[in-house]
């Protein structure tokens, strides 16, 4: 097809073992209605440059590997069309993590948080031969945005906190926190709300809102996150009070 | 970074206070190694710094099957050290691209006899029926274990489990967590893997090889994709859980990475890989890019249209047709995908398909199901329309073809998942354990990574006690061996193009081991194949880099994959007969032939030449061999049966 | 056994709003705040000294200030309407309503309180 229509996309390309610093690389690619990000850079790797790096998997919008940032915007790679960028467009990694190589970044620190918040059911001493657990589709309801999340990390990318402050939790590993606390199944909120509660948790969050607009599937962190620092004040009011009450206990004991 | 630092954080780490850990950690920008340090503090004998790591049991692969394997482990035994190794992160593995559900008997007018009765029938009678019967029985308790692990399954108005109908299951027994029911499972069991302290991630670390002496296996050697240095892992058991090999077809439902190295790498320590002629052709995926339009639209009620609006299925043993929208078990579009996608094929031939520039297409209407009922059960595959083909399906009907979606086929093992080699297991769709048989049904897979999972995890806590080989002379040859042949590969020289391979590969595959087959056009592939296993000898890597080389690695992807493939169609060739997913059209191979293949095929690695092919016989219990038969007629013979039990 | 990895580490500079209409939004109504500043002022300086309140309100330049405060606050206003409510766990049809419901109150106690203020 001579007349098959080209874009210029321009790629971020480093490796760690010869460049000081990354930089863009001009590609040309062929496309049309349906060629996404992804299949773009495929197209590098299979055609031009075999050793342009990028993670990628399932091709639609469910695995979460192929985020990046494409002209500025966190967005996944395999749910973005080059119809919509006529101009050409700029492909750089995920904002706010360290670069490896080319496309690629370490993304061991989302895990990291993720693991430091116990997300998983705890504390129900149910076993299969009690059978399964009953939740109304209410329940579930109450939860259900928030476990959509797929681990992309495009919420990292677009928080500035988290650009400004790496010891921030994020947006998706409280988000994922919060859906147990929400879960009728689970007994484990209090000691989660403990740890969001600590500095680097719920209040290092300015609700800049930029998560909820990048998320691919609608988890909505910011709202995850909003629920979490009224928790996490509710608890706080709670504990006072209960402190006080003990206090005024064991004074009325001396008396 | 300060000395002082770096104490503060080895005292939070030896208390396992991870939060001061990441807390301090990320002042000093060390993401990306905390957990790393964090272990091998709180372990001594765990030193990730070295090249040898030694570990209980080793599972390889970190999707469905893998992750559950490495929870069973962990629980029949909290004292075992588990490495679970995977070349992504474990949300990345392709379980969580399954959408549909899980089968598990779950309504009253239900039984585990009818499940397996679905099953075997299903699988055209190729399976070993002793293993059938445990999985059918197991598989409720492990969806219960699933749901008190925070799996959101779908719910009735009462918080009762809700269940819906399947291809080729009788009665609705599919558990769903709307169309998203393997992200659920994978994420729930991933997170749940977080609360073992004892299964250590090894993330992005590429197997090469297995470690085996004397036939019982030792470990294995992994590229740390990140570092770019190879790691021993040692363990008296070695899970492999690596998933099918979808990608080797040029237009497939897999993702990436379904790419079949870990039966590659059991194959070439000589374990057979048996019925891999058997590829699933899924009846609805997306023209072009092959991405999966999951079966619950139509268990759902969805129909399937051929160009002028007819439903075709009737006319193929599936019949009468069923109201849009009230699907009837075993009726019209709720039959086997075997038996769908061969009625496209003969509709396609017939001139009664839309014609597309990405191929011929039928189309699946669900506009009568309503928006809510969309909205509700379907919303995944509502979005994958909208964004894939920009049309929404409340409005419109979806294009779709039938694509590569699965292999029955795998590594051999026994009921056990253990394998020829003592220690080795294979488990999920890179095992053949024998369930499915000839043709898989749709939800049993999401079902046998649950129900297998745990068994292999738990055989394998319990063989690795027998003790390792250790660390013999022989297999610091072996791992000396896979060191070399990796360095050998990163500077291989080469005008082809790995790239060019996988397409021809993948082109040879469908046209002759696609839907219909027959002798000269599998003939024809096969010395294709061989062609490519000359060719990809000469591939040229041209990354150098040690950090995260996908280059070659996709070579190596590759050229296991032409194992596959090899083994794929000179098993099909020789099976003279049509059962299941594998048709023939060729003279006196149209019909099922019981007398000569009611048999396992097995094919063994030959080094530099075609695979040797042999055969093993299936195990039946309770169901002898009979006809097929779906719609009116199973309706009929059933009437049938009932007459004679009762006269 | 030395690492070949060396990985890049892009740091955010003061400026880091400014390259993104998202990020500068949230800079806008962040700044809003300090017109709050400004009518605290006011209003405290009205408690003290009424007289010199009212010569100084007349100001074309404090004119100018309180307009802007007026719009700072219905910035404010809307985005905290928008944004607050997500704190309870509400579905979005629910949420919808909350928010015109918000807005409502708000307009009727503004105009009460103005009818009040005039009469």
């Amino acid at each position: 097809m001579a007349d098959a229509k080209k874009l210029l996309l321009k790629i971020q390309r480093y490796n760690p073992e010869k460049d000081a610093a990354p930089y863009l690389v001009p590609y040309e690619i062929p496309l049309d209605d349906r060629t996404s990000l992804l299949d773009g850079l495929q197209y590098v790797k299979d055609n031009i440059s075999p050793d342009l790096s990028f993670r990628s998997s399932c091709r639609m919008a469910i695995c979460g590997s192929c985020g990046v940032m494409l002209n500025g915007e966190p967005r996944l790679a395999c749910k973005s069309f080059l119809r919509n960028y006529a101009n050409g467009a700029t492909v750089e990694p995920l904002a706010n993590f360290p670069v490896e190589k080319d496309l690629v970044v370490d993304f061991t620190r989302f895990l990291e948080c993720l693991e430091a918040l116990k997300p998983y059911i705890t504390g129900n001493p149910r076993t299969p031969d009690d059978g399964p657990n009953t939740q109304t589709p209410t329940q579930l309801a109450r939860y259900h945005k928030f476990s959509l999340c797929i681990n992309c990390g495009l919420c990292y990318a677009a928080c500035p906190q988290f650009g400004l402050n790496p010891s921030f939790l994020g947006p998706a590993a409280i988000t994922l926190a919060h859906r147990y606390n929400l879960d009728s199944r689970d007994r484990g909120k209090k000691e989660r709300v403990r740890i969001m509660n600590t500095e680097n948790g719920v209040w290092a969050c300015t609700f800049v809102g930029y998560c909820s607009k990048v998320c691919p599937k609608h988890a909505d962190p910011a709202a995850a996150l909003q629920q979490c620092k009224a928790a996490g004040a509710l608890d706080f009011l709670a504990s006072v009070l209960s402190r006080k009450k003990n206090r005024g206990a064991a004074c009325g004991d001396k008396a | 970074m300060p000395v002082d630092g770096f104490a503060k954080i080895i005292k939070a780490a030896k208390r396992y206070a991870l939060l001061e850990v990441l807390a301090e950690c990320a002042d000093y920008r060390l993401s990306g190694t905390v957990t790393r340090y964090l272990r091998v503090i709180c372990d001594p004998g765990l030193d990730l710094h070295v090249q040898t790591i030694t570990f209980d049991i080793a599972v390889v692969g970190a999707g469905g099957s893998g992750l559950r394997a490495a929870i069973a482990a962990a629980e029949s035994d909290p004292d075992l050290k588990i490495a679970l190794i995977s070349k992504v992160y474990p949300m990345r593995s392709h379980t969580v691209a399954a959408e549909g559900g899980a089968a598990a008997v779950q309504q009253e007018n239900d039984s585990p006899a009818l499940h397996f009765a679905d099953t075997v029938s299903g699988g055209d009678w190729l399976c070993e029926q002793d293993t059938v019967e445990y999985f059918v029985g197991s598989c409720q308790r492990e969806m219960i274990r699933m749901e008190q692990w925070g799996c959101p399954w779908s719910r009735k108005e009462d918080g009762g489990i809700a269940v819906r109908s399947f291809g080729g299951m009788k009665v609705p027994r599919t558990w769903f967590a709307a169309d998203k029911t393997g992200f659920h499972l994978l994420h729930t069991l991933f997170r749940t893997s977080l609360k073992y302290p004892q299964i250590h991630r090894l993330d992005e670390h590429f197997v090469l090889d297995l470690l085996e002496e004397n036939r019982r296996v030792a470990g294995v050697v992994a590229l740390n994709m990140m570092e770019g240095e190879l790691v021993r892992v040692d363990a008296g058991a070695v899970v492999l859980a690596t998933g099918g090999a979808g990608r080797l077809y040029r237009c497939n439902t897999n993702a990436g990475i379904v790419t079949g190295e870990g039966m590659g790498i059991a194959y070439r320590h000589g374990v057979a890989l048996r019925d891999m002629e058997f590829v699933q052709y899924h009846p609805t995926g997306l023209p072009g890019s092959g991405i999966l339009i999951t079966e619950a639209s139509r268990g759902e009620g969805g129909v399937l249209l051929n160009k002028d609006g007819y439903r075709y299925l009737r006319d193929y043993g599936l019949g009468p047709e069923t109201p849009p929208g009230s699907p009837e078990p075993k009726f019209m579009e709720l039959g086997p995908r075997d038996r769908l996608s061969q009625a496209f094929w003969h509709e396609w031939k017939a001139g009664r398909m839309l014609d597309t520039p990405h191929g011929a297409v039928s189309l699946l209407d669900i506009r009568h199901l309503g928006r809510e009922k969309i909205l509700e059960r379907l919303p995944f595959i509502r979005e994958l329309s909208m964004q894939y083909l920009g049309l929404d399906p409340i409005d419109k009907p979806i294009p779709v073809r039938p694509t590569a979606h699965y292999t029955m086929g795998g590594i051999a093992t026994g009921g056990d998942c253990e394998s020829s080699i003592k220690g080795l297991f294979a488990v999920g769709e890179c095992s053949s354990v024998g369930l499915h048989g000839a043709n898989r049904l749709g939800s049993n897979s999401l079902a046998e990574l649950l129900v297998f999972g745990e068994v292999a995890g738990r055989n394998a806590a319990s063989r690795c006690k027998e003790g390792a080989a250790g660390s013999s002379a022989s297999l610091d040859a072996q791992a000396a061996d896979a060191e070399k042949s990796f360095n050998a590969l990163l500077k291989q020289k080469g005008k082809e193009k790995w790239s060019v391979i996988r397409n021809e590969m993948g082109l040879a595959l469908e046209e002759g081991c696609g839907i219909y087959r027959s002798e000269k056009l599998m003939s024809e592939s096969i010395v294709k194949l061989a062609e490519l296993q000359v060719r990809v000898k000469k591939v040229g890597i041209a990354d150098s880099a040690s950090v995260f080389n996908t280059d070659v690695l996709s070579l190596i992807e590759i050229s296991h994959g032409l194992d596959l493939a090899e083994a794929i169609a000179h098993s099909a060739v020789k099976r003279r007969e049509s059962r299941g997913a594998h048709q023939r059209l060729d003279e006196g191979c149209r019909e099922r032939d019981d007398e000569n293949f009611l048999r396992h095929s097995l094919a063994y690695y030959n080094k530099g030449a075609a695979p040797r092919i042999e055969y093993a016989p299936v195990k039946i219990t309770r169901l002898p061999p009979a006809g097929r038969l779906y719609g009116a007629e199973e309706a009929s013979r059933d009437r049938e049966n009932g007459k004679k039990d009762n006269g | 056994m030395a690492t070949k990895r060396k990985p890049y580490v892009r740091e955010s500079g003061r400026c880091w709003w400014k390259g993104n209409p998202c990020y500068r939004f949230y800079m806008l109504r962040e700044g809003s705040s300090v017109f709050s500043i400004w009518v605290g002022l006011l209003l405290l300086l009205f408690l003290f000294s009424p007289a010199v309140f009212s010569a100084l309100i007349k100001n074309p330049l404090v004119r100018l200030l309180n307009s802007a405060a007026l719009l700072a606050a219905l910035l404010h206003t809307k985005t905290w309407y928008e944004l607050a409510p997500r704190a309870l766990n509400l579905p979005e049809e629910k949420l919808a309503v909350l928010v015109k419901g918000l807005w409502t109150a708000t307009i009727a106690f503004s105009a009460l309180a103005l009818l009040f203020s005039l009469t």
